[in-house]
């Protein structure tokens, strides 16, 4: 824990002094600071999801789990892509990011939606 | 729910006063329609052959409710379970949704979100469906079958007129009952039970005014029909009563003055025979309304365990904050509520019909 608000400091650091002598290299540093950050706390999340993925599982609704965190993922690694667009100045790349992280979530929602529709007829017939 | 608690207190009400039997036999054709649950819930006897008064008491009725309160529950609290994990996870998601700045992206976790919630609570409640078709379509092959037998004791025991009056009308009833609730309230209530699930994941479009006029058509129309057959039924008793007590008279006093020596003995005869066969018709009458009552108690029981937890998983959802999951899971609990009072209806329709058939003397 200590180690990745280490890390995160000596970033902020190391970007602000940068940023004085080499502005060009501020981008990268930050995109690849922030990337190793998320990966940093995805990893140490991921206990955590894999106990849930198994309680999910055993209770039966492992689909919807797995559904639900698969689009948190898209949206946390989108929200990250999009933010270092945005941070190099392309605003309009950003907003093409989001779309793209949308429709993937519609596709990660498509089986649920097609078995609420199934449900549905399965009632009404 | 006070309607549907009204209801549940007159369906028992009217049970606890119409046990005042001594035995009965049950016809053996009739036990191939009574449901394999409904067998389990039933006393020794019942409706295998005899059974005793004493068997029929407010204990007998306490042990049937908890017996299928207790086989409904385990499938029920398994959905509550599933539900509120799922209600959990959804919760701790809108927490993770808050560290994602951009609303298009956050929209869309909650959109998919709320979808897998009403997914899980929609796929576990559409079984109730099920379970109240099924439980018309019980009632009304076993109604066929017992109803002619039951009509006929009634026939010999001096009431003929009332007996193909009441058959009659029953079986009227009976199609009725079953074509309105199959063709009119069960689409509306399907209907309305998409309706929440649309209403859940369009979050903007408030669908409650529709849900809310299909369920008032269906309790005009429920309520209609109920007091149009219950008029039918008590007319028919009050103008075939006097008519076959007039009939039964003149029979006995033909029979007193055309038979010399005997003939009023057998006109008394004839007193204690429709009497007898009266005990019997009484005492099959209400084996028939105990079978009714068990095979309306497993239905009821279920949906109002399932209302109960669709209840208590709305209770949660908004006491974690999630509203669109509230409204749905609320919406799905109003669908059971009716689906139950619907069932409550039939149940107590059919319970009060048998009961009025059974209990009907003729005076000599």
């Amino acid at each position: 824990m200590m180690q990745i608000f280490g890390v995160a400091i000596i970033s902020a650091a190391a970007v602000a002094i940068v940023k004085i002598y080499r502005p060009e290299y501020v981008f990268p540093m930050a995109a690849v600071s922030s990337t190793a950050l998320l990966g940093a706390a995805l990893t140490a999340a991921l206990p955590v999801a894999e106990y849930a993925s198994t309680i999910s599982s055993a209770a039966g609704f492992g689909a919807y789990f797995g559904a639900i965190m698969k689009a948190l993922g898209i949206g946390l690694v989108a929200e990250l892509a999009a933010s270092v667009c945005r941070d190099s100045g392309q605003a309009t790349l950003a907003s093409r990011v989001e779309f793209f992280a949308k429709v993937l979530m519609m596709t990660v929602a498509l089986p649920i939606i097609k078995q609420i529709i199934d449900a549905a007829l399965e009632v009404v017939k | 729910m006070k309607r549907i608690l009204a209801i549940a207190f007159v369906f028992f009400a009217i049970l606890l006063f119409c046990v005042d039997c001594a035995a009965a036999e049950f016809p053996d054709e009739i036990n191939g329609f009574v449901p394999d649950g409904a067998k389990t819930l039933l006393p020794d006897g019942v409706p295998d052959g005899g059974f005793s008064a004493q068997q029929i008491d407010i204990g007998f009725f306490a042990s049937m409710i908890l017996r299928a309160i207790t086989s409904a529950a385990p499938d029920a609290a398994k959905n509550l379970s599933v539900m509120l994990g799922l209600l959990i996870i959804s919760s701790v998601l809108g927490a993770l949704r808050g560290g994602i700045s951009s609303k298009g992206l956050s929209e869309a976790l909650e959109f998919i979100s709320v979808l897998c919630v009403c997914g899980a609570a929609f796929s576990m409640t559409a079984a109730v469906f099920d379970t109240a078709e099924r439980f018309i379509t019980d009632v009304g092959a076993f109604l066929e079958g017992f109803l002619p037998i039951l009509a006929g004791l009634s026939a010999a025991s001096g009431n003929v007129a009332f007996s193909i009056a009441s058959s009659v009308s029953v079986s009227a009833a009976l199609s009725a009952v079953s074509a309105v609730c199959a063709s009119v309230a069960m689409p509306l209530l399907k209907i309305c039970f998409c309706i929440s699930i649309s209403g859940a994941v369009c979050g903007s479009v408030d669908l409650s005014g529709i849900s809310g006029a299909i369920k008032k058509l269906i309790t005009v129309v429920l309520s209609l029909s109920g007091i149009a057959l219950s008029a039918v039924m008590i007319f028919q008793r009050v103008i075939t009563k006097s008519a076959d007590s007039a009939a039964l008279r003149g029979i006995k006093f033909s029979v007193g003055t055309l038979i010399p020596f005997v003939g009023n003995a057998i006109g008394e005869a004839l007193t204690t025979v429709t009497g007898g066969v009266g005990v019997i018709r009484s005492a099959v009458g209400i084996s028939g309304a105990v079978v009714l009552c068990a095979m309306a108690i497993i239905p009821v029981a279920s949906l109002l365990i399932n209302k109960l937890f669709l209840d208590l998983a709305s209770g949660a959802a908004g006491m974690l904050g999630l509203s669109k999951e509230k409204n749905f899971i609320s919406g799905m609990s109003g669908v059971v509520g009716f689906l139950c009072a619907i069932t409550a209806f039939i149940g107590v329709f059919f319970i009060l019909s048998v009961s009025l058939i059974a209990g009907t003397e003729v005076s000599v």
